[in-house]
C-alpha cells in the first residue's frame, strides 16, 4: 500500500466510465444491481472526505426517482405487450391515426419488467457517474489536460462540477432553512429551496470558471492566429469524432463506422491538434499528479470489466434476458468475474489524504 | 404499423401532471431538530440499515415470487361448428418462407375484442410452437420461435423484420397499427410475414392470398370434437403435443390437398409456388423441435447463480456499511 494521495482522476473517470458503458449493454436485472454494488464499495472505500464525495447517495436516490417514473409512465402508456395481467387501468380509444399510439389498458407483468429492467440499466449508469464525481475532485482533472483542450476541458468541468456543486448548495440551503426553524423535508420545502439551490450552484461554476481564467487557464501565450484557428478547428474536429465514436462504443446497435474508425479520426485530429498548438506554448505545472501502477490497476480493471462484458455479449442472449415469455435471468459468470476485477480499485488504489479526520492518519502512519 | 408493433406514448405527449404526492400539511410545525445522543444515533442508524436490508429482501422475494409463477389458459372452441355467444372466427396467415419455416393459415375461434397479439399468443398455444417472442419495447421478435434470435434487426437494405398485414378486404394492407391494441371482428383475416425490406408500407404481404375461403364451412351438424384445450400443454411447451390424437385436416387451397402444414427441414418451402396453404384446424405438429421450448429445466440453476450474486451484493452492502460507520 503506497502512501496517502490522490488517485489521477483520468484513472477514476475511465474506470467509471467503463463501468457504465458495462450498464450501457445488459438489461439484466442481476449484473445493473452488481454494477451498482460495486461501484457503492469502491466509492466508500477510497473516497475522500470532501464536499463532493456525498454525490453518490444523491445519485442513487435519483436512480431511484427514475425506475419510479419509468414504471409509472408504463402503466399510463407502454406498449400493450402480452402477457400475465397483473391489473387493468381504463382504456382510451384512439382514433385511427393515432392507432400506434395505446393510452391505459391492461398492465402486464411482462411490461413491467421490460420497463424496471431499463429504469435500472439508467439507474446504473446514474451510480456510475455518482462515483466518478464523488471518487475525484473535477479541478484535477482540468490539471491533466493539455494545453489546446483548455477550453474543452473548461466547459467540461464546469458542466461536470455542477451536480456536485448542488449537492453542496442544497445542503447548506437546508441547514439554513433548518437553521430558521423552518423545515427541511417534504415538498414545500423543496420547493422553496430550489432555486437557491441552483443559483448557488450556478453561482459556484461561473466563481470557478472566472478563478480559473485569474490562473491563466487557457491562455495561449504568443501563437498567430492561422496557428490558433487551426488548433481550434482541429480540436472541434476531434471532440465531434470522439462524441461520436464513444456513442458507438457505448450503444451495440450503431453502425460499425461510428465505432473505431471515428475515435481514430478524433484522435488524429486532437494529436495533430497538439501538435499543432502546444509547439508555441511552454508551461510548467506544480507537482503534477503522476500516472504510476495504482493508476493503471484502477483503470486496467474497468478496461477488463468492459472486455468481460463485449465478450459475454457475443457469446449469447445472457446480457438481455426476454422479458416476454419472461425468464428467470441467467448470470453469465465471465461477466460476474469482470464487475469482480473492477472492485480491485478499492484495495490497489491509495488511499485519499485525510484532511481532518483523526482515525484514517493512525491508519495511513 | 410500421416495425410490427412500436406504439407506446413518449412522455411528452401527453398531459402529465408530476408524480409527486400533494403536501399533506399546509404548514409544516416550526421545529427545531436537537441533536440526538451519540447512542440514539446509533441506533436510529441500525434501524435505517435493518429497514433498507427489509425492503431489499421484500423487493427480491417478490422478483422470485413473479417470476415463478407465470402461466396462461385458453379455451378453445372449433372453428368449423357453432359459435358461441361472445366468439368470433378469424384466420391468422404467418409467412415464414424468408426463414425456411413455410407459410401457413390457422382459422381460430376467439372472444371477440381479442387483439392482434393476443391471437398470436393463441395460435402459437394451439400449434404447440410456442408463444410469440417479443423484445422490451414490444417490438415482435419471433413467430414461432423463427429468427431464433435478433430482433427486427438492420441488414444491407434494410430491416428483417415481422411484418404486421390486415387482409379483411380481400387484399393485403400494410398494418399501421399497433398489434396490443388491434382489436379483431368476425371475419378478420390478419397475416404476418418476415420480410427483408424498408419498414414501409412497400415491403411485400404474405403469400397466401387473403381469400374467404380460407375459413372452413361452417358445419353446425359436425361430430363433437376433442376438446383443444385439454390437448394443448397448459405451461409452457415442455412437451411435444401428440401428432396422432384429435388432428383434423380441412380441406385446403393449395395444389397438394390434404397435405398438413410444415416442413420440418425447412429448405423446400422458399419458392411461393410450393408453399402449402392449408387451413388447419388444430393441426397438431408433431416433431418440430423449436428454439423456445425448453425453458424450465435449466431454471434451477440460474437461481442458485443468482442468489449467489445477490449474497456477493449483501457483502458488499454489509462492509460498505460497516465502513462508513467506522468512518464518522
Amino acid at each position: 500500500m503506497s502512501a496517502p494521495r490522490l488517485l489521477h482522476p483520468g484513472a477514476w473517470w475511465l474506470w467509471a466510465v467503463a463501468l457504465s458503458a458495462c450498464a450501457l449493454r445488459t438489461t439484466n436485472p442481476v449484473l445493473l444491481c452488481l454494477i451498482i454494488a460495486v461501484a457503492g464499495w469502491v466509492v466508500v472505500s477510497r473516497r475522500a472526505d470532501v464536499p463532493w464525495s456525498r454525490s453518490f447517495a444523491s445519485c442513487l436516490r435519483l436512480g431511484m426517482i427514475v425506475i419510479i417514473v419509468r414504471l409509472v409512465f408504463q402503466i399510463l402508456f407502454g406498449v400493450r405487450v402480452p402477457g400475465t395481467t397483473l391489473f387493468t387501468i381504463p382504456e382510451v380509444t384512439l382514433p385511427g391515426w393515432a392507432a400506434g399510439v395505446s393510452l391505459g389498458g391492461p398492465v402486464t407483468l411482462e411490461s413491467l419488467m421490460a420497463a424496471l429492467y431499463q429504469g435500472l440499466r439508467l439507474a446504473a449508469v446514474l451510480a456510475c457517474f455518482g462515483a466518478a464525481t464523488s471518487l475525484c475532485s473535477p479541478y484535477r482533472m482540468l490539471r491533466a489536460l493539455p494545453t489546446v483542450l483548455y477550453e474543452a476541458g473548461v466547459a467540461v468541468t464546469i458542466a461536470f462540477t455542477f451536480a456536485p456543486q448542488a449537492i453542496v448548495a442544497s445542503r447548506q440551503v437546508r441547514e439554513a432553512r433548518r437553521l430558521r426553524g423552518r423545515s427541511d423535508r417534504g415538498v414545500r420545502a423543496w420547493t422553496a429551496s430550489a432555486l437557491p439551490v441552483l443559483e448557488g450552484a450556478l453561482d459556484r461554476a461561473v466563481a470557478l470558471a472566472a478563478s480559473m481564467d485569474s490562473r491563466g487557464y487557457g491562455r495561449r501565450g504568443s501563437s498567430s492566429v492561422a496557428v490558433r484557428r487551426r488548433s481550434v478547428g482541429l480540436v472541434l474536429l476531434g471532440l465531434v469524432a470522439l462524441a461520436v465514436g464513444s456513442y458507438g462504443l457505448l450503444d451495440p446497435g450503431a453502425p460499425a463506422l461510428f465505432r473505431v474508425p471515428a475515435l481514430a479520426l478524433g484522435a488524429a485530429a486532437l494529436l495533430g491538434a497538439l501538435i499543432a498548438g502546444g509547439r508555441s506554448t511552454t508551461r510548467t505545472r506544480y507537482r503534477p499528479d503522476p500516472w504510476d501502477a495504482p493508476e493503471w490497476i484502477v483503470s486496467f480493471a474497468g478496461v477488463v470489466a468492459f472486455g468481460s462484458f463485449v465478450t459475454v455479449g457475443r457469446m449469447g442472449d445472457a446480457l438481455n434476458p426476454s422479458t416476454n415469455p419472461l425468464e428467470v435471468p441467467a448470470v453469465p459468470v465471465l461477466a460476474v468475474i469482470g464487475l469482480l476485477v473492477a472492485t480491485l480499485p478499492a484495495w490497489f488504489a491509495p488511499r485519499p489524504p485525510a484532511l481532518v479526520a483523526p482515525s484514517s492518519m493512525a491508519v495511513a502512519a | 404499423m410500421g416495425l410490427g408493433s412500436v406504439g407506446g406514448l413518449g412522455p411528452w405527449s401527453g398531459r402529465v401532471s408530476h408524480p409527486l404526492p400533494a403536501p399533506t400539511h399546509p404548514e409544516w410545525p416550526r421545529t427545531v431538530t436537537l441533536p440526538l445522543s451519540q447512542n440514539a444515533t446509533k441506533r436510529l442508524r441500525l434501524w435505517r440499515a435493518r429497514r433498507a436490508l427489509g425492503a431489499l429482501l421484500l423487493g427480491v422475494a417478490a422478483l422470485a415470487g413473479v417470476l415463478i409463477g407465470s402461466t396462461s389458459l385458453a379455451s378453445a372452441s372449433s372453428c368449423s361448428g357453432p359459435l358461441a355467444s361472445g366468439e368470433i372466427r378469424v384466420v391468422l396467415v404467418v409467412d415464414a418462407s424468408d426463414l425456411g419455416g413455410g407459410s401457413s393459415a390457422t382459422c381460430l375461434v376467439v372472444a371477440a375484442g381479442t387483439t392482434g397479439s393476443q391471437l398470436l399468443a393463441r395460435r402459437g398455444n394451439e400449434l404447440g410452437t410456442g408463444s410469440p417472442r417479443y423484445g422490451s419495447s414490444g417490438l415482435l421478435c419471433a413467430i414461432d420461435g423463427l429468427p431464433a434470435s435478433g430482433c427486427g434487426d438492420r441488414s444491407t437494405g434494410g430491416f428483417e423484420y415481422w411484418a404486421y398485414f390486415n387482409g379483411s378486404s380481400g387484399s393485403w394492407v400494410y398494418g399501421n397499427f399497433n398489434p396490443f391494441t388491434r382489436r379483431l371482428s368476425d371475419g378478420d383475416i390478419e397475416g404476418w410475414r418476415y420480410v427483408r425490406g424498408a419498414g414501409n408500407g412497400q415491403d411485400p404481404p404474405p403469400r397466401i392470398a387473403p381469400a374467404r375461403s380460407l375459413f372452413p364451412a361452417l358445419a353446425p351438424s359436425l361430430p363433437s370434437l376433442p376438446d383443444l384445450s385439454s390437448l394443448a400443454p397448459s405451461s409452457g411447451a415442455s412437451e411435444v403435443p401428440n401428432a396422432g390424437a384429435g388432428s383434423v385436416v380441412v380441406p385446403s387451397t393449395s395444389p397438394s390437398a390434404g397435405e398438413a402444414r410444415v416442413d420440418p427441414s425447412g429448405t423446400t418451402s422458399v419458392d411461393a409456388v410450393s408453399t402449402s396453404t392449408t387451413v388447419a384446424e388444430s393441426v397438431a405438429v408433431g416433431a418440430v423441435a423449436l428454439a423456445s421450448s425448453s425453458t424450465t429445466h435449466s431454471n434451477a440453476g440460474r437461481w442458485m447463480g443468482i442468489a449467489a450474486v445477490f449474497v456477493l451484493i449483501a457483502v458488499m452492502a454489509g462492509g460498505a456499511w460497516v465502513q462508513t460507520r467506522r468512518s464518522r
